[in-house]
């Protein structure tokens, strides 16, 4: 009978980051608690990580590496060993080289979850360029959209000290997934600083703002350029930046004061004009200001317009790489995602094969592409065939905009690898299941991927069955590939952690690493750009072929872009309404957490559900002209009337039979990934916002 | 002695729900009991939790001891040894159920009965005492005139008859007001906040005791000149003695409730004016105290009067004089009032005529009990259809008989008359109770105040909030002519809400409450025993006079007739006042907060504590708290 342990690690129940103490008893984890001396949570810690052993201990966790007997879908597995699936994997995988070559092997991930640098090593070593991962809409999108204009992404620097804090379309106190927690958030607010909130729905940030600006959903680029027009006009930039570090002030200013004026942007965004202006004064004359953006103005056409608006108005308010603005954080000394991944060793030949990389070039830049490409390619064989697959920590026909067309297609791919914990929707349309570990079992460096110039040790507490972590699935069939890995993951780590000088086990004593910020740094050197300035007006797209400037395109399925479709559709379902305890599709079959959210919620104005006969708590259907969804009435009179706000995410753990009822209440069943509504640099679906009407469920 | 307790700023609380899993993982608890519970109404969240009460209800409510207060700390600690799970729960009732007794949840106030009953079958009877005015203010008022809804879902009638609860309640709450020193609840810090009340019935009463609990000013506005509304006015001293209520005005008085009669809100003064002296919340209590007209011809004659003029003739001390042969219309309490009294006063031929028949009369039965035993005739299937004067004084009454209809879709029969059934009867004086009705001079047109289409003011039914934001109200002047349990909490109800508003508080998140009512409980180990009598004056004395009809039960009935209650619902569950006490189906354990005394012995802090992102969990000496935490009512 041992004494109880008590070993630090970082969670990773959404990207991850937060400090934990985990307590181990006879080589099983007993309790979980926030870790006090974590600099990035300073103890505190979500209801999803604290129901970490609810998830790790779940009688419905696979456990063993299986196969497929049966048809595709049915649900009949068999346990096979781990060497009898990476053999069969290694095999099938060399067989669709040999005959199509490797860019006809898609792999792919969800969310972020911090095995990027292992899965795109596996990738760029295999020698395909068809990664499918969240970035064409979600953080990458934004790197790839401040890498062009201002050489790295600005992160809001909490610690040091916001007078003003801009909240745009994020809700960091429950959602908690990037650099920022909601408790540096928490504290800098109450360390005393203004704080604006831009969001369609007022919660519990928007209440405590001196300013919310009710924004209709997709219109943030707007806003951000009106922004623009009301600082160029009241001349409350900062006059030397813009002079000495911003490249295209010109025709950029011409553009804003010509299409932006407030009282236009107040037609696009449902926003007053006067209070556009209060917003702006406020975020333009108060110093610091730091702007903390979320990921619905990535989801959208307009996601590079927006990010590079937006870093735009850092830059002129003198905001950036300033302390209490958004900073441009130091990388700690160790090697890069980009350095492990080898991106170098994909060669040019294959690189060119990226499907729709010529169409989204800066998409292409950041090595992603959009998944409808995957699913064309698949169920059309064009430009060419998809004939195999390996998806880790992804479930496409949840989270994936025009989810029928993800499951056709997944369910068509001849052979399909999903890696994960459950078998959800998406891994019974797998023909091997390898069973993946959660991040109590794993060893690794972790949050290297963020830019926040952090790295944690996230360290092994304990096993179950025969799961292996994610670093480790990557490297053993890759080594089965022929490709150049190391024999164990700690071995990995120690080339990871190279340059800091440490290895893997005296990092894990040390718990973490930071690089060493210096602000202000483009005084030094400039910012990483071809002008070495702020690119408002980016040579990059420029040469590519695209709109240098910035700009508001309409939100493709809009009352104003497609009016035809109001008469059957009047509302704006504005898709993904985030909860404090689902994180995407997970977390659905953890008691603690389905008993405090047992049903998928769509809330709505209580004036249009009497129009419609709603009661609070009843089900309702919404439907889109891709489909029909039922979800549970919530009246709230802080939405518009006009738009309805349903969560994402759901499918049913519970409901025994291979579909899981995935399309009962999946919001993706009613969005849109056509290409002609995608962001035409990065290939960004619009997945938040589209065209519904709701109606009571009859039964 | 120190004392340690739990306290959230909800303001802070942004809904995450750390503190609750942190909660279930710390004590090892499955899916079902939620010791902390996060209530959402975005942008507003409402935690729940222990308060670890002075005087802890759910401690008090135990017959099983199991739940005491540590003696150094003041944590409220349940020992789940001694816990039998109240064990008059059969079967196991799903996750979420948590069984509430009908006694606590018919009653409109939701007074924990089981509790204070089981108390005073222990002889406890102060601590029976403080768990009434938890929801109750004025037992003794309550405990004679209630309509007792309790009684009549009392699960002991499956065995054989309810539980005399209205009684033991009167004998407690007698107790209280023959001691020394009557009981009053620690009162607040004073705040600086003004509050008026409009109307000094059962209603404005309540909501005024709270407040004064709260730390508020309280002034009652009253256009009469006596106070107590239709306590005093309308309920005759038979069945409520002047003293009782004249007691309960003197322990509000106590309490620092500044009380004026003779100014009526409206004309002596507006709430516009009210405002500007520095009120900052209003309770409109107005009552129903109007009657309608009968609508027949003749009505104008001398010598018919409506009942509630009558009753407050007599309640003044200036009755009008009716002569012999009175006729009183109406079935309802007011009418059976009225043709009591006018016997008591001499109207020796005094009669009810009643539209409907007996089954239908709307009093209580043991009204119309009391009334047969005093010998007044009651009349049924008999409508007035006009009256008959000789010089401007009514002479007779025109009747016709009524039959009832077939049953139609809703069950009800209909009363029509029998053709060719006309007849008369001579009469001395007609008084009329067939209704009541508000008078709302109150409201001035700069008010944004609206009426329903029955004359009642119309507010939140939730929260009893108006449509001007620091106007509420409650009792008959909203729900019509109703019961005073009704209005009494109503009152207690517009003093959370005024509460909630004057700190800038969401309103409505965690006031709907709902109550799961066990309709099944054991019965096997229980043997008959016959309901105890109460004791009545002799009907052929008393109807000389107006003393008290109904004597009360002495301690040993009291104490008998307590123990008839078999606890169906689970005792610490009905007594939180703050609805947070747990119950575990799977153990058929209560499960409650204990301020992670086991962590804390340690040297740590209590999880909710230490996991909250936002740090609105205050954990430690509550005189340490900073001003802006609340946990009131």
């Amino acid at each position: 009978m041992e004494e109880v342990k008590k070993i630090r690690t970082a969670c990773r129940s959404c990207h991850g980051g937060c400090g934990v103490i985990a307590h181990v008893k006879d080589g099983k984890v007993i309790k979980v608690e926030g870790d006090p001396d974590s600099p990035i949570s300073h103890g505190s810690l979500c209801s999803k990580g604290l129901a970490i052993l609810q998830l790790a201990y779940h009688p419905d966790r696979i456990l063993y590496p299986l196969k497929r007997v049966g048809a595709k879908g049915e649900g009949k597995w068999q346990r096979i060993t781990w060497d009898e699936a990476l053999d069969t994997i290694a095999e099938r995988f060399k067989k669709v080289i040999a005959d199509y070559g490797p860019e006809s092997i898609v792999v792919g991930q969800g969310t972020g979850r911090d095995y990027e640098s292992h899965l795109y090593r596996f990738a760029n070593l295999l020698g395909t360029p068809n990664v499918l991962t969240a970035g064409h809409m979600c953080y990458v999108s934004r790197v790839g959209s401040t890498l062009i204009t201002c050489g790295t992404l600005p992160i809001a620097d909490y610690e040091g000290g916001p007078k003003c804090i801009v909240m745009w379309a994020c809700n960091p106190l429950w959602t908690n997934p990037d650099e920022y927690k909601g408790e540096n958030f928490w504290r800098a607010y109450k360390k005393g600083a203004k704080l604006i909130c831009i969001d369609p729905r007022k919660g519990f940030i928007a209440e405590k703002a001196d300013l919310w600006l009710q924004i209709r959903p997709g219109t943030d680029a707007a806003l951000a350029l009106g922004f623009h027009h009301v600082i160029i006009e009241e001349e409350l930039y900062d006059k030397e930046f813009v002079e000495n570090y911003i490249h295209g002030w010109d025709p950029f200013k011409e553009r804003v004061m010509k299409d932006y004026p407030p009282e236009k942007v107040q037609e696009i965004t449902w926003v007053d004009k006067e209070l556009i202006r209060k917003a702006a004064r406020m975020y333009a004359t108060i110093k610091p200001a730091c702007i903390h953006w979320g990921v619905p103005t990535e989801q959208t056409i307009n996601c590079v317009n927006y990010t590079r608006a937006t870093t735009g108005l850092m830059a002129i308010t003198g905001n950036l790489d300033a302390p209490g603005g958004n900073a441009l954080f130091v990388n700690p000394p160790t090697r890069t995602v980009s350095e492990f991944a080898r991106h170098k060793d994909l060669p040019p030949e294959q690189q060119a094969k990226r499907l729709g990389g010529d169409q989204f070039k800066l998409g292409a830049r950041v090595a992603l592409i959009n998944p409808k490409k995957a699913w064309d390619a698949i169920l059309t064989g064009k430009p060419y065939p998809l004939k195999a697959g390996i998806l880790c920590g992804s479930n496409p026909v949840v989270t994936r905009a025009n989810a029928r067309e993800a499951y056709e297609a997944l369910k068509k791919l001849e052979f399909l690898v999903v890696i994960d914990l459950f078998l959800t929707p998406t891994a019974e349309l797998a023909d091997i299941f390898l069973p993946s570990a959660t991040w109590l079992e794993q060893n690794h460096v972790a949050d290297n991927w963020k830019r926040h110039g952090y790295v944690l040790a996230r360290v092994k507490c304990m096993e179950v069955g025969e799961c292996w972590q994610d670093h480790k699935i990557f490297m053993e069939l890759g080594k089965r590939m022929g490709q150049e890995w190391w024999p164990t993951v700690e071995d990995a780590l120690n080339y990871l952690l190279e340059p800091s000088g440490l290895t893997w086990e005296q990092f894990k004593e040390k718990g973490y690493l930071r690089g060493e910020m210096v602000y202000y740094k483009y005084k030094q050197r400039g910012f990483s750009t071809p002008t070495k300035k702020v690119e408002l007006y980016s040579t990059i797209l420029e040469k590519w072929g695209y709109d240098p400037l910035p700009k508001y395109v309409e939100v493709p399925e809009s009352p104003y872009s497609t009016p035809h479709l109001l008469k059957d559709y009047p509302y704006i379902l504005n898709a993904g309404l985030r909860t404090p305890t689902f994180f995407h599709s997970a977390n659905r079959q953890i008691p603690w957490l389905r008993e405090i959210r047992p049903d998928p919620i769509v809330e709505i104005h209580p004036e249009t559900a009497k129009k419609h006969n709603i009661k609070e708590g009843q089900w309702v259907y919404i439907s889109s002209p891709r489909g029909r969804i039922k979800q549970r009435a919530k009246l709230n009179p802080n939405i518009d009337p006009r738009v309805v706000v349903a969560e994402h995410g759901w499918w049913y753990p519970e409901i025994k039979d291979p579909g899981h009822g995935w399309e009962i209440s999946n919001v993706n069943i009613l969005t849109n990934n056509a290409y002609e509504t995608l962001d035409p640099a990065m290939g960004s679906t619009n997945l938040r916002v589209c065209l519904c009407n709701i109606a009571p469920c009859e039964d | 002695m120190a004392k340690v307790t739990l306290m959230i700023n909800e303001g802070e609380c942004m809904g995450c729900h750390a503190c609750e899993v942190a909660c279930k993982q710390e004590h090892g608890l499955g899916v079902g009991p939620r010791v902390i519970r996060v209530l959402e109404r975005a942008p507003s969240f409402k935690p729940l939790f222990c308060h670890h009460c002075e005087d802890a209800p759910c401690a008090l409510a135990c017959p099983e001891d199991a739940i005491t207060i540590e003696a150094k700390t003041k944590v409220v600690l349940l020992n789940e040894d001694q816990c039998n799970g109240c064990d008059a729960i059969i079967g196991k009732s799903g996750v979420e159920k948590q069984q509430t007794a009908p006694c606590k949840g018919e009653c409109p106030a939701h007074i924990d009965v089981q509790g204070f009953v089981n108390l005073a079958s222990k002889g406890k009877f102060e601590e029976a005492l403080k768990l009434i005015k938890l929801a109750n203010p004025f037992p003794s008022i309550c405990g004679r005139v209630c309509h007792h809804p309790c009684e009549q879902n009392c699960n002991r009638d499956q065995i054989d008859e309810p539980v005399s609860i209205r009684a033991i309640e009167r004998y407690v709450g007698d107790l209280d007001l023959r001691a020394s020193t009557r009981y009053i609840p620690k009162i607040k810090t004073r705040k600086k906040e003004k509050v008026a009340i409009i109307g000094s019935g059962p209603s404005g009463l309540s909501c005024a005791y709270y407040l004064a609990l709260e730390g508020y000013r309280v002034t009652i506005f009253e256009k009469a000149s006596v106070l107590g509304g239709m306590l005093t006015l309308g309920i005759p001293s038979y069945r409520l003695p002047k003293k009782i209520v004249e007691a309960e005005l003197d322990l509000l008085r106590k309490m620092g409730v500044t009380m004026k009669t003779c100014v009526e809100i409206g004309k002596d003064k507006t709430i516009a004016q009210l405002r500007k002296e520095g009120f900052s919340a209003f309770f409109i209590a107005i009552g129903a105290q109007e009657s309608p007209r009968l609508g027949i011809e003749g009505e104008e004659l001398g010598g018919i009067y409506n009942g509630l003029e009558y009753l407050r003739g007599i309640n003044t001390g200036k009755p009008i004089k009716l002569g012999q042969r009175v006729a009183v219309i109406g079935g309802g309490n007011a009418a059976l009032d009225v043709v009591r009294s006018a016997r008591r006063l001499g109207s020796e031929k005094a009669f009810i005529l009643y539209r409907r028949s007996l089954e239908e009369m709307p009093s209580r039965p043991e009204e119309i009990n009391e009334c047969k035993e005093e010998k007044i005739p009651i009349r049924v299937l008999t409508q007035p259809i006009r009256f008959i004067g000789k010089n401007g004084k009514v002479q007779a009454i025109e009747c016709v008989k009524m039959r009832l209809t077939e049953p139609d879709g809703s069950g009800r029969r209909k009363p029509e008359p029998i053709p060719d059934s006309e007849f008369r009867i001579k009469v001395d004086a007609v008084i009329a109770a067939i209704g009541q009705e508000s008078d709302w001079c109150c409201l001035t047109p700069d008010c944004t105040c609206r009426l329903t289409e029955w004359g009642t003011l119309k507010v939140d039914p939730l929260t009893l909030q108006s449509d001007e934001p620091d106007i509420f109200a409650g009792g008959d002047a909203v729900r019509g002519p109703k019961s005073v349990i009704e209005a009494i909490a109503d009152g207690r109800e517009g003093a959370i809400s005024i509460n909630l508003y004057l700190r800038g508080q969401n309103l409505r998140i965690g006031r709907e409450r709902e109550f799961q009512v066990i309709k099944e409980p054991q019965r096997e180990k229980y043997d008959p025993t016959p309901r105890i009598l109460i004791p009545a004056l002799d009907p052929k004395k008393r109807i000389k006079n107006f003393g008290e009809v109904q004597k009360g039960l002495p301690k040993k009935s009291a104490i008998q007739e307590a123990k008839r209650c078999i606890s169906c619902g689970s005792c610490c569950v009905q007594a939180c006042p703050y609805d947070v006490m747990q119950f575990n189906h799977e153990r058929t354990k209560a499960v409650k907060c204990d301020l992670c005394f086991e962590k804390r012995n340690q040297g740590e802090v209590p999880a909710c504590y230490a996991i909250c992102p936002t740090h609105c969990i205050y954990w430690g000496n509550p005189k340490e708290f900073p001003e802006e935490i609340y946990s009131g009512l």
